[in-house]
């Protein structure tokens, strides 16, 4: 049982890697910083665990689609991201990618529940 | 609540590139207080920040993510690379064992079995682990190279497939069989160089009796041997041979036979000669190098030659299918 649970956990953990880089693209309209971003998709009802959000804003930054800024102003220096246009674009196709496969699996599945 | 937030951050800083480490240093600790602060407020227990940096992982496991993926050898070279290790690993005790026993006979130590016993088993062990590591370090290389090996290596075309009995396929045993050897050859052919000659005692310190050899042959065997493990390695990658990778290697065998000539075979029947007497005037010693030159020659021809011919006329526009669609 424990075995399945585990390969449980590896198949959701794959399931879910792209669906965040999508879900913190569609949230970098306005300037966020690592922290704000996981509350501000938790109360969304999307729980990202800090040990994947932190490294991944990294990611997208070196590959261009986030950019950042450090606000020093505040209480403790804080790194603000943003999407940038190349990101902007990013989103834009994954967006319509993303509907698209929602409703091709929206179907598949309806259609072996009936098999 | 500083100090253990700062022993955290460090720990991951460790794990870092020096080019990144105070940035993410940085950002981490804020993102480790906000946090903190939003859940425990301004005057976190102790408790609470160990359990916030439980949850949050071990350095190193934070520090990799940070890193993304990172291989010595990824999944593209990884099954070559087994094979290699599979098809090599099992030659290095055999040929170490009788390198050992022939070693001892010719000194004359051959008296002391359990000695030469204990003494080629732990000899075995250590070429087996030089063996694997000069192959991971070879596939590793060849893993760094990725973007220019992309480049090189031609897309996949399914059409360019070898046919089932095609003789530009790649028997992977054979090229396996072919680096270990080479490998092999390679680093006896260093130790040889390093010690300035021939010796069957692979000790450094302590190389015995060495017959001096020359040292432009040996640097051309040195070169060849190098060639034709990258011949194998490419053969493998593109998973098949051409006409001229094949006629490459074929050369390199024969010209290596004539290195063999000069490097090994002479310098050993004549430094037999000299102290084996009787028996050379037994066997005459002083045509067995030639005798041997003419028998690799053979070999070679007889085992490279029919591949050889055979992709000759395909690549004529010979009688496989292939070559007619």
């Amino acid at each position: 049982m424990a075995e399945i649970d585990d390969q449980l956990d590896k198949l959701r953990l794959e399931l879910r890697r792209g669906i965040v880089v999508l879900a913190v693209l569609s949230q970098m309209d306005t300037a966020r910083y690592g922290y704000s971003l996981i509350q501000q998709l938790a109360g969304q009802g999307l729980d990202i665990e800090e040990g994947t959000l932190y490294p991944l804003l990294r990611r997208l930054e070196q590959q261009g689609l986030l950019e950042s800024e450090w606000e020093v102003g505040e209480a403790r220096p804080r790194k603000y991201y943003r999407i940038s246009p190349a990101g902007r674009d990013v989103l834009t196709t994954l967006t319509a990618e993303w509907d698209q496969t929602v409703t091709v699996m929206q179907r598949i599945l309806k259609g072996s529940s009936h098999d | 609540m500083t100090d253990l937030i700062e022993r955290y951050v460090a720990q991951v800083g460790r794990y870092l590139p020096e080019k990144e480490r105070k940035d993410v240093m940085t950002e981490l600790r804020s993102q480790i207080q906000d946090q903190l602060e939003d859940r425990y407020g301004k005057t976190p227990a102790q408790s609470d920040i160990s359990a916030l940096l439980t949850q949050l992982g071990a350095p190193r496991k934070i520090a990799a993510s940070y890193a993304g993926e990172q291989y010595l050898v990824g999944p593209d070279l990884y099954p070559p690379m087994m094979m290699v290790l599979r098809g090599g690993l099992p030659l290095v005790p055999g040929i170490v064992v009788i390198i050992n026993i022939v070693s001892a006979l010719a000194s004359g130590e051959a008296g002391d079995w359990v000695g030469l016993l204990i003494g080629s088993v732990l000899f075995a062990f250590q070429a087996m682990f030089i063996f694997a590591a000069v192959v991971v370090a070879i596939f590793a290389i060849v893993e760094r190279s990725g973007e220019t090996l992309d480049q090189i290596v031609e897309p996949f075309n399914p059409l360019e497939l070898p046919e089932v009995d095609d003789p530009r396929a790649v028997d992977r045993v054979e090229a396996a069989f072919g680096i270990a050897i080479s490998t092999f050859v390679g680093l006896a052919l260093l130790y040889f160089l390093r010690v300035g000659g021939l010796t069957l005692r692979f000790d450094l310190n302590d190389p015995g009796n060495v017959i001096p050899v020359p040292v432009g042959w040996l640097l051309v065997l040195i070169g060849f041997t190098i060639a034709m493990i990258a011949l194998n390695v490419w053969a493998l990658l593109r998973n098949r041979w051409s006409r001229w990778t094949w006629l490459a290697l074929t050369l390199l065998e024969l010209v290596g036979a004539f290195g063999m000539y000069f490097v090994l075979w002479t310098p050993l029947f004549q430094y037999l000669t000299e102290v084996l007497p009787d028996l050379a005037a037994r066997f005459v010693f002083d045509r067995q190098p030639f005798i041997i030159l003419v028998i690799s020659i053979g070999i070679v021809i007889l085992s490279s030659g029919r591949k050889l011919y055979r992709l000759w006329r395909q690549g004529q526009g010979g009688t496989l299918s292939l070559s007619l669609s």
